[in-house]
């Protein structure tokens, strides 16, 4: 049977709120699945999702997520897994174009300023999930997220060139390590998440890095090309998200 | 105070109690619920009791394809949920007895 699009979107929301939450991946399915049948005997008796929530999705949200334990195993074997991977982007370009150099100020605001973005981003979409945020109202509080920390990442990146000598610039040789070593976590990943975002952002991001590198291009033209198959990478990342999302539902 | 504040605290022995009269899953429950008369505010609010029964080890439950509709969790009571519900009814034997008394002698 076929559930109201209000009903889709709890449920959604739901799966959203409680892994943003540490839940367990299993025990989520399990009470998706509970309360969707619960809506399907519902719906087809002519009630609605308030009958259900008691007319607060995010308080009955709330109630459910407290009578589950939270999986800190499960997040911290992720942990370093993810570290990795949020290191990977951050290195594997520059290493690829030979620019790579390590500061300390990069050293510190780099991770922090990762730690700021994820924080962020799971307090977004806790909140999002919990009051049924309308797209736009989404689009804008992700917008907000990103304009910032592309803002902090570009201002970081900037003082360092100017103010900062870095204590350590790898030899071409090691720079070519360093990002064979970035490639090698972002399949790792892949095949461990069993998704292709992280091979197939990659390729947008650093691919052309890597094409570029061999052949004669102008600087002007490399960081035009860069730019460009970085909005492409995105643009396709979130296209094949939307298809799976309507695919699931 | 509303009837649903009231009920919020013997919520998780009337599900006992409903679970003990035969295996039986969620949306079920309800419709005993209110066969015997209980109005729920909100129908979700039986799953997160549901979840804390199964936690104490009161209850278990499966998961089974039905021939007619969704997959369904069916739960059942363990010993452990027999014994519980077996000393929420003395309790409330106790309980209300004594609130029967008191609000019946000031009319």
């Amino acid at each position: 049977m076929v559930l109201t699009k209000e009903s889709e979107e709890f449920i959604a929301n739901l799966k959203m709120y409680l892994m943003t939450s540490g839940k367990n991946d299993k025990e989520i399915e399990d009470i998706a699945e509970e309360l969707r049948a619960h809506l399907e005997d519902a719906e087809s008796r002519g009630k609605t999702l308030d009958s259900v929530t008691g007319g607060s999705p995010e308080s009955y949200l709330k109630n459910i997520s407290e009578e589950m334990k939270t999986d800190y195993f499960g997040v911290i074997k992720a942990l370093p897994m993810f570290i990795l991977l949020v290191a990977a982007y951050f290195i594997t370009g520059s290493a690829i174009r030979g620019d790579l150099s390590f500061s300390l100020l990069k050293l510190i605001a780099f991770p922090s300023i990762a730690a700021l973005g994820v924080a962020g981003y799971i307090f977004f979409f806790r909140r999002s999930s919990a009051q049924n945020w309308s797209a736009k109202r989404q689009m804008i509080a992700f917008g907000t997220i990103y304009v910032s920390l592309s803002a902090a990442l570009s201002a970081v990146i900037f003082l360092d060139l100017f103010m900062l000598e870095p204590f350590y610039v790898p030899s071409r040789d090691v720079m070519w390590i360093i990002a064979a070593a970035g490639v090698a976590v972002f399949v790792i990943s892949a095949i461990w998440s069993k998704t292709w975002i992280t091979i197939i952002l990659p390729l947008f991001l650093f691919g052309p890095d890597f094409i570029m590198h061999f052949m004669e291009v102008s600087e002007m033209r490399q960081l035009f090309i860069s730019a460009a198959s970085l909005y492409i990478g995105m643009a396709f990342v979130i296209v094949i998200l939307f298809i799976q999302n309507k695919k699931q539902t | 105070m509303s009837s649903s504040q009231m009920l919020k605290g013997i919520l998780d022995g009337c599900l006992l109690g409903i679970i003990g009269k035969g295996e039986t899953y969620g949306y079920e429950m309800i419709e005993k619920l209110e066969i015997y008369g209980f109005r729920m505010v909100s129908e979700g609010s039986i799953y997160p009791v549901l979840m804390r029964l199964q936690k104490e080890g009161f209850v278990q439950s499966v998961m089974k394809e039905s021939p007619s509709g969704p997959k369904r969790k069916y739960y059942t009571l363990t010993d452990a949920g027999k014994e519980e519900y077996q000393q929420f009814k003395d309790r409330w034997e106790a309980l209300s007895h004594s609130v029967d008394r008191l609000v019946k002698e000031e009319g």
